[in-house]
C-alpha cells in the first residue's frame, strides 16, 4: 500500500463495518443494482480505473469519473450491446487502515469472473480495489475513492459497467 | 417471404462474384496458412508507433503473425526491425516487451548484437575454430525491412517488397497534419482476444453499415449531419479513407462537444478514419488517435492490439481530458469498441463450422460511407494476393 506510512490501524469494530461495506458494494454491482451502489458513494466521489503497461513502460487510465459520470455511464448500460450472462466480482481483503479519525482507507483484491448463459466461466479480470471511505458525523460509511488498479490488459471483450 | 431451405442456404447467392465472401475465408486453416504467407510474409505491416522507442538503444519485441520481431532505435537514432531470434540456437533474443540496449544480447548463451543486426560476441569463440562457418561474420540477426511514416513504425518480411511509399501511396494524406505536426505518444495500449478472424476485425473498420447496431454510432453519427454524404476514396493496395465530417459528441448522453484541444488540421469533433491493407486502421477523433491491428493466431482466434495517441509533453489536464475522450470510445471499459468485439465474435460462432456460409458486401451508396465498395476492393487485392477468389476460396487450383 503506497500511504503505508500514515496509515494505522483500526478497531475490530470499524474494520468489520468496512468489510460488510465493501461486500455489499460488490454485491450491488454483481446484482447491476446501481442505484443501490451509487447511493453508497459520497456526492464527491471519484472513480478510477488503472492499469499499468509493460509495453510503454507506464500506468493508464482506462476511467475516470465523479459522481454525475457513473451514473451517466451506468444509466445508458441497458442500451448498449453487452456479454450476456453474470458478473461476479470476487473479493480478498488485503489491509485495512485509518487514514484520518473518519477516514478509512480499504485494500482488495478482486477476480471478476463470468458466467454465460451457457454455464462457462471465465476469468476476466484481475486486480485491486483501493477505496477511501469516510464515516462523518453521522458514522454511516460512505465511499469517497475508488481507484480499481488492474493487473489484466489483455480483455475479453470489454465491459459498459463500472469494475 | 418464407425461410430457405438447406440447398437455396447454401447456394451462392446471386450477386456479382466480389459481392460476397464464403465464410471459408475465415476459418479455413488452409487458407489462413496461405494468408500468413502470401499476405503476411509479404506486406507492410504496422508494428508500433515511434514514441514507443523513444531513445538510442530502446527496442520493443512485438509478435507479427506468429514471428517474434525486435524493433530497435539504434544509437545512431535510426529504427531497424529483426526477427528476435538468436544465430546461434534461436532463442529469444530480447524477452521483455520492452528495453534499452545499445548491444543485444541473447540471455541463452551470451551473443550480443549491434544496432545493425551484426554480431559482435560470439561467448567463447575459440570453441569454434574447427567449424570456421560459425563466425561473427556470418552470424548477424536476420534483418527486417522498416520503415517509418508519420510516426507508425511497419515491417515487411519479404525483401524484395515494394518500399513502403509506393505501397501506401497517398492513402495517408489525410493524417498528415494530426499526426505529422506535433509530437505524439502513445498513452494507451491494450489487447483484446477476438474469437473470430483476423480480417472480420478490419471490416468493422470499413463496412460502416454496422454502425447502425452501436447506439453511440447512430447518436453521435449516423444521425449527425453529413454523414450519409461522406465519400470513401479507394486507394490502391487495398487502402481507403473516408471523407472527414463532424460528430455530435454531444448527442450521447453525459457527453459533451469536443471544441477544445482538436489536432492540428482537424475543424472541432472532425472525424477521419484511413484503413490500411492488410489490418491496420487509424483513426482520428478531434482529440485524440486510435491505431489498431491485429495478429492472427489461428483462423479462428486474433489478437487485437488498440493504441491511443495524445500530444507529447502536453500538461496533466489536457492530457485527462483526451485520454478520457479516448475511453469514452474505445477503452476496454468505453462504449464501441467491446461492442464490436461481440458483433465479430456472433459471426464467427455461427461461421465455425460452416452454418453461415455467405457475408453479402452488396450496399450501393454511390460510395458515400456505408457503402460495400471499401469491402470489395479490399477483397479484390486480397484476391490478388491468394490467388484465390474471397466467394470460392477451397475451390480446386490447377495443378
Amino acid at each position: 500500500m503506497h500511504t503505508k506510512k500514515t496509515i494505522v490501524s483500526v478497531p475490530y469494530e470499524r474494520a468489520e463495518v468496512i468489510r460488510t461495506f465493501i461486500c455489499q458494494m460488490a454485491a450491488w454491482l454483481d446484482e447491476e443494482n446501481f442505484e443501490g451502489f451509487l447511493d453508497a458513494c459520497d456526492p464527491e466521489v471519484r472513480y478510477e480505473a488503472v492499469a499499468y503497461s509493460p509495453d510503454l513502460g507506464g500506468e493508464m487510465r482506462w476511467l475516470d469519473h465523479d459522481l454525475k459520470g457513473l451514473k451517466d455511464m451506468v444509466d445508458m448500460i441497458p442500451k448498449h450491446v453487452r456479454m450476456s450472462g453474470r458478473l461476479c466480482r470476487h473479493l480478498s481483503m488485503a489491509r485495512i487502515g485509518c487514514e484520518a479519525e473518519n477516514t478509512m482507507i480499504a485494500e482488495y483484491t478482486f477476480l471478476l469472473v463470468r458466467t454465460a448463459d451457457s454455464g462457462e466461466s471465465q476469468l476476466i479480470a484481475s486486480g485491486r480495489y483501493r477505496d477511501r471511505i469516510d464515516f462523518g458525523a453521522s458514522h454511516t460509511p460512505r465511499l469517497m475513492q475508488r481507484c480499481v488498479r488492474l493487473d489484466t490488459t489483455h480483455w475479453s471483450p470489454g465491459l459498459h459497467v463500472p469494475l | 417471404m418464407t425461410a430457405r431451405n438447406s440447398s437455396a442456404w447454401e447456394r451462392q447467392p446471386d450477386l456479382p462474384a466480389d459481392h460476397y465472401v464464403s465464410s471459408s475465408i475465415y476459418t479455413s486453416q488452409e487458407i489462413f496458412d496461405l494468408e500468413v504467407e502470401r499476405i503476411f510474409r509479404k506486406q507492410w505491416k504496422f508494428v508500433c508507433h515511434e514514441s514507443e522507442l523513444s531513445n538510442p538503444g530502446d527496442f520493443r519485441t512485438v509478435n507479427h503473425a506468429e514471428w517474434p520481431l525486435i524493433i530497435h532505435r539504434g544509437m545512431d537514432g535510426v529504427v531497424r526491425a529483426f526477427i528476435n531470434a538468436c544465430s546461434h540456437r534461436s532463442s529469444l533474443v530480447a524477452t521483455t516487451p520492452r528495453g534499452n540496449a545499445k548491444t543485444l544480447t541473447c540471455f541463452f548463451h551470451l551473443w550480443g548484437f549491434d544496432s545493425q543486426g551484426g554480431c559482435v560476441d560470439i561467448t567463447k569463440a575459440d570453441g569454434y575454430a574447427e567449424c570456421q562457418f560459425v563466425n561473427k561474420d556470418n552470424m548477424g540477426l536476420r534483418a527486417v525491412k522498416c520503415a517509418v511514416k508519420l510516426g507508425m513504425v511497419f515491417v515487411n518480411m519479404d525483401d524484395e517488397a515494394e518500399d513502403f511509399e509506393s505501397y501506401v501511396g497517398d492513402a495517408m494524406t489525410q493524417l498528415a497534419e494530426p499526426m505529422g505536426t506535433v509530437p505524439l505518444e502513445v498513452f494507451h495500449l491494450h489487447r483484446v482476444q477476438i474469437n473470430g478472424n483476423w480480417k472480420q476485425w478490419h471490416e468493422t473498420n470499413m463496412e460502416l453499415y454496422h454502425e447502425w447496431g452501436h447506439v453511440v454510432n447512430r447518436t453521435t453519427s449516423i444521425l449527425a449531419p453529413k454523414y450519409h454524404e461522406r465519400q470513401w476514396d479507394i486507394h490502391p493496395n487495398g487502402h481507403g479513407t473516408l471523407e472527414p465530417f463532424k460528430v455530435e459528441y454531444a448527442n450521447y448522453k453525459g457527453w459533451e462537444q469536443r471544441d477544445r484541444l482538436t489536432l492540428p488540421g482537424l475543424t472541432q469533433g472532425e472525424f477521419r478514419v484511413m484503413d490500411l491493407f492488410p489490418n491496420t486502421t487509424v483513426i482520428v477523433r478531434g482529440t485524440v488517435i486510435r491505431i489498431d491491428t491485429t495478429i492472427p493466431v489461428a483462423p479462428g482466434v486474433t489478437i487485437l492490439e488498440q493504441r491511443g495517441l495524445a500530444v507529447k509533453g502536453e500538461n496533466a489536464e489536457d492530457r485527462r481530458v483526451r485520454q478520457q475522450h479516448h475511453n469514452q470510445f474505445w477503452g476496454p471499459l468505453g462504449r464501441n469498441l467491446s461492442e464490436d468485439v461481440i458483433f465479430v465474435d456472433a459471426v464467427a460462432a455461427a461461421n465455425k463450422r460452416g452454418a453461415g456460409r455467405w457475408g453479402l458486401f452488396a450496399r450501393h451508396e454511390g460510395l458515400k460511407s456505408q457503402d460495400d465498395e471499401i469491402m470489395r476492393a479490399y477483397y479484390r487485392v486480397w484476391s490478388h494476393w491468394m490467388g484465390r477468389s474471397a466467394n470460392d476460396p477451397l475451390a480446386k487450383q490447377p495443378d
